[in-house]
């Protein structure tokens, strides 16, 4: 690490191709991304792969503010470190369908018990909230755009509307999932029908207009 | 209260054994809400969607985790039961109640008499080349391995099955499944896995519709929507532990008792 502070030019040039002015250990980010770059497609993969599920953003966003956020770039390195503690694993590209498999579910898991657990708690509390208020509970919900007036003004409707919202919503946050995660895959084909699930759902809340 | 009491305990009862099934509950809810507590068919419906979507998301949290979920395949489906929900939510708020109860005879007879095939042919599970996967069965300990067959003629029941859910604010599961594992060639159990999966989509989007439109009643589907997710989460469980035979005839019995229930209902219009 150390011998890149020798200023080489070099090294240099992409970290002034950010815009940003490097610090003191400036070289030592900069070797790990070419480190990343030179170790070719195999290395590539898994650089992709490997942090999808926690942290996904790194290595994309690295490049940019590798400058910037010292924290980034050092998760930089560990990428690299990771390749050569799973070298045995069968092939790159087993071991990347196994990755992903395991990706994917995961983030929809976690979709679908944020959203529960999210939904869930907002209709009880509309629930209770009418129950202290000896109210009966709303037999029609607002529109989506006057949901949220309701939830800041504390009725009861709000709540119960909003609840019903992030149910519908949940399992579009799981399609959104999916949709991320093919994409920081590279699978355009999956992406792409993914993304058409979108738009059709996206469909729906425009010509579903009463 | 005492209403939304009775309502969560119906949601409770169809949670389970939907969730059980691998189907969103809306084959039993829709005649027991209308049944039970006189709601109009359309809010039923509209109830009824919601509760699948909650059924989808609570059991398919517990069949993604177990790695049964086909992702892939279910997002290639996906494309066609959207587009067929859009299309049956849009119809079904023009529709006359009649007409939809009619339908939703029609829909059952049928399905309950695809459904006797199944003990019958039992298809193989095996690796096709298309979309191939494998999941870990927990009552044999084997590894499954298995492909895609017929996925045109799957893309078209899955573009039916969300019509018809869009339509009659069911999940469609009742007739995805039995596409899936007798036509595609898909277990069982990761045909209800993967139709789980699908459903909660699905529904949203005809779910959004009805909502627009106002059938979606919070002192209805709320309760009901409450105690199909309590129930579901205990449906799951007993559904993973049931034996496959058994899910089947279970699955069967059931259709068949809706499908005459249905006919009443048509017939009273």
């Amino acid at each position: 690490m150390k011998n890149g502070s020798s200023g080489d030019p070099d090294v240099a040039d992409p970290g002034l191709a950010n815009g940003v002015r490097l610090g003191p250990d400036a070289p030592e980010r900069v070797e790990a991304d070419d480190a990343g770059l030179q170790a070719g497609e195999e290395a590539a993969v898994i650089v992709t792969a490997v942090p999808a599920a926690s942290q996904p953003i790194v290595t994309e966003e690295g490049r940019s503010a590798v400058a910037a956020n010292d924290e980034a770039a050092r998760v930089h390195v560990a990428p690299n470190l990771l390749d050569l503690i799973s070298a045995p694993a069968p092939t790159p590209e087993e071991k990347r369908e196994i990755e992903h498999t395991r990706d994917l579910n995961d983030v929809i898991h976690r979709v679908l018990i944020i959203g529960l657990f999210a939904s869930t708690a907002t209709m009880l509390a509309g629930v209770v909230l009418a129950a202290v208020r000896h109210r009966a509970l709303a037999t029609t919900a607002p529109e989506f755009g006057g949901v949220w007036a309701r939830v800041e003004a504390l009725r009861p409707s709000g709540f119960l509307a909003l609840g019903i919202l992030i149910l519908m919503a949940t399992p579009i946050f799981r399609v959104l999932g999916s949709f991320v995660i093919f994409v920081h895959e590279r699978d355009w084909r999956y992406a792409g029908i993914t993304m058409i699930v979108l738009l059709i759902l996206t469909a729906s809340v425009l010509i579903g207009r009463a | 209260m005492v209403t939304i009491l009775s309502i969560f305990i119906v949601g409770l009862a169809v949670g389970v054994l939907g969730s059980m099934l691998g189907i969103g509950g809306g084959v039993l809810l829709i005649p027991l809400l209308i049944g039970l507590f006189g709601v109009e068919i359309k809010t039923a419906i509209g109830a009824s969607i919601i509760s699948v979507i909650a059924t989808s998301a609570a059991a398919g949290a517990v069949y993604v985790g177990r790695g049964q979920t086909h992702s892939r395949l279910a997002m290639v489906l996906e494309v066609a039961t959207t587009l067929g929900a859009l299309a049956g939510g849009l119809t079904a708020v023009l529709l006359s109640p009649n007409l939809l109860a009619g339908f939703f005879a029609a829909v059952l007879v049928y399905v309950a008499f695809s459904m006797r095939k199944i003990q019958k042919e039992e298809p193989v599970a095996t690796p096709t080349g298309l979309l191939d996967t494998s999941y870990y069965d927990p009552m044999t300990g084997k590894w499954i391995s298995y492909g895609v067959r017929h996925l045109p003629l799957g893309m078209g029941a899955s573009f039916l099955a969300g019509n018809v859910s869009g339509l009659l604010g069911i999940g469609g599961g009742i007739i995805k499944v039995p596409i899936m594992s007798l036509v595609m060639g898909i277990p069982l159990r990761a045909s209800i896995a993967t139709s789980n999966f699908m459903i909660g989509i699905t529904a949203a989007t005809s779910a959004i519709i009805y909502y627009q439109h106002g059938y979606v009643n919070p002192s209805i589907a709320i309760p009901t929507a409450l105690g199909v997710l309590v129930g579901a989460r205990q449906g799951t469980r007993l559904g993973g532990r049931v034996r496959s035979n058994r899910l089947k005839q279970i699955f069967q019995v059931v259709l068949l008792v809706f499908a005459v229930q249905m006919f009443v209902k048509s017939v009273r219009g």
